[in-house]
């Protein structure tokens, strides 16, 4: 079900360079979300943007939604700069959702940039103590403290060093999940397709693409099938099992 | 207040009709922008054969507006009837639904629409004349005046519903192309299409669109549209009229029945607000009645005078 519903900020709060943890207020989206699921945000005027922006959904508070939010450009400044109290449209839920995996099956969450959002929506509903959230980041300004994942950087700054698919590796050399999801760069999603296929792992991942409507109407947001032809991230993804789709 | 109107003879619940590829097959926005409260909804364009579409990326955003390149994607004629239009049917009881025809050859085109001019749920059909001509070396049926005559006359033969075509903005000559389908026997003219236009990605140093041009839409290309319809209604004012790019108020909207338009297309604007429409009407109720007009046909065409 898709409601659009005049959102209110709760919290917003830049934890790391330009990387913002917003909470909005939207009692009806809120009921609907499951992990993997996007909202989508239209900007506040000011910022000249015409479309809205789709962000997929890092939790639920009380009556609310969480989002991590990188300011990139001219909406997701006009967004970042909203304050507690400001009204923001919201869209959702939109697109499908990760599959309700065994609750004893060990996963490990694999994320890069903003894609940690759906995954650590997953990986808090999951709650499996075997279950390894990591996300990655070129350096330390990039990612904020945190106690739940295990952080890393290109540069070693912080966290393991390495990106996410060579560290993703060394963990393989001593121990093995039963599933992988992973969301985040093309460089990211191509490694970890690869490296499922290797060690013969179910993995999933939610793809990004511009879109447009955000509701499966326009097509634009096609993403090219191995099967041939093409699907549409925002209602046939944007979650897809890794062998489906061809980055 | 009354919305209703009528282009020619095909009578409308009030004259907001969501555009071709805008909204999909009819069922995707759901009780967000429900089909029945539109004029009528005009489904993606289908074609003969399903065609996957073009190379992404297929769309950027652009100042007031955005640039598509979906390359007419969609799941060819007979999963169109077999899926697509008793899904519709069946989710919208009540709404008026219009078919996009696309084709690449004449025969396409008849082909088209024979199969579906028995069809109970098509009320109409919009010959979508943007696409490219493969007879003609890919020039678009809408650039070619004899072509959009042969066109608009054959469809006609067979049809046994009101043929409205969608004329393109990438002529020198659009009065040209809609008196020519007047003659031909079109009971109405769409006017206009996307622009084409192109975006490059500096960071990329590549074109955005992975088809490198795309169309045009939004509120950016309003004011051409609307020249384009003024003109077309002034040249031809018994035509029946559509005015079609970027309203995204109903502030646009009326400014096309002014200019001669019967109704009015929206289709951009639904992906950045999806209750678009509901804003619309309540513009124009609120203008007929602080301008006195009781019906659409009270003020339609008032500033081509």
């Amino acid at each position: 079900m898709k409601i659009l519903e005049k959102g209110i900020v709760v919290s917003n709060f830049e934890k790391a360079r330009n990387l913002h943890f917003m909470e909005i207020r939207v009692p009806k989206i809120s009921g609907l979300v499951k992990p993997g699921n996007f909202v989508s945000l239209l900007p506040p005027a000011s910022s000249g943007a015409f479309l809205r922006r789709p962000f997929s959904v890092a939790g639920t508070g009380d009556e609310s939604l969480k989002l991590v939010i990188r300011d990139i450009g001219k909406a997701t400044h006009a967004i970042t700069s909203l304050r507690d109290g400001d009204a923001i449209d919201v869209l959702g839920a939109l697109g499908n959702s990760y599959p309700d995996f065994e609750p004893d099956k060990k996963i490990w969450l694999l994320g890069g940039g903003t894609g940690i959002a759906s995954l650590l929506f997953l990986y808090g509903v999951h709650n499996n103590p075997d279950d390894r959230i990591l996300w990655g980041g070129k350096c330390a300004k990039e990612l904020p403290e945190t106690s739940e994942c295990t952080l890393a950087t290109d540069d070693g700054s912080c966290g393991e060093c390495g990106n996410v698919v060579e560290v993703t590796r060394r963990w393989l050399a001593s121990d093995k999940p039963d599933y992988i999801v992973a969301c985040g760069p093309r460089g990211l999603l191509k490694g970890v397709q690869q490296l499922a296929s290797e060690y013969n792992i179910s993995a999933w991942m939610s793809c990004e693409e511009f879109m447009a409507c955000g509701m499966g109407a326009c097509a634009g947001c096609a993403v090219p099938l191995a099967a041939g032809g093409y699907a549409r991230v925002c209602a046939d993804g944007p979650v897809f099992k890794a062998e489906e789709v061809v980055l | 207040m009354n919305l209703s109107t009528k282009v020619g003879s095909f009578a409308l619940s009030n004259p907001f009709i969501a555009a071709s590829g805008t909204y999909g097959y009819g069922t995707e926005y759901g009780d967000l922008s429900p089909a029945k409260e539109w004029g009528a909804v005009i489904l993606k364009s289908v074609s003969k054969n399903p065609r996957p579409g073009n190379v992404p990326p297929r769309c950027c955003e652009t100042d007031s507006g955005m640039i598509n390149s979906i390359g007419l994607a969609n799941v060819g004629l007979e999963k169109y009837m077999a899926e697509k239009l008793p899904a519709f049917a069946s989710a919208n009881p009540d709404a008026v639904c219009i078919a996009s025809l696309a084709g690449e050859t004449l025969d396409e085109f008849l082909h088209l629409a024979e199969k579906l001019s028995g069809n109970s749920t098509i009320k109409a059909f919009e010959l979508n004349i943007s696409c490219p001509n493969v007879a003609k070396g890919g020039m678009h049926f809408g650039a070619d005046c004899s072509a959009s005559r042969q066109l608009v006359q054959e469809v006609k033969k067979i049809s046994s519903v009101p043929v409205w075509v969608k004329v393109t903005p990438s002529t020198t000559d659009p009065v040209g192309v809609a008196s020519v389908c007047a003659e031909a026997g079109a009971d109405a003219v769409v006017a206009t299409n996307t622009i084409p236009a192109m975006k490059i990605d500096i960071t990329r140093c590549r074109p955005a669109l992975g088809n490198t041009f795309g169309g045009l839409s939004g509120p950016a290309i309003f004011p051409a549209s609307l020249r384009i319809a003024y003109m077309i209604h002034r040249a031809l004012p018994q035509l029946p009229l559509i005015g079609c790019g970027g309203v995204d108020c109903g502030e646009k909207a009326v400014q096309y029945i002014l200019a001669g338009c019967s109704a009015v297309e929206i289709g951009t604007a639904t992906f950045r607000r999806p209750d678009t429409l509901a804003e619309v009407k309540q513009f124009l109720k609120d203008y007929m009645e602080k301008m006195g007009f009781k019906t659409v046909e009270d003020f339609r065409g008032l500033a081509a005078r």
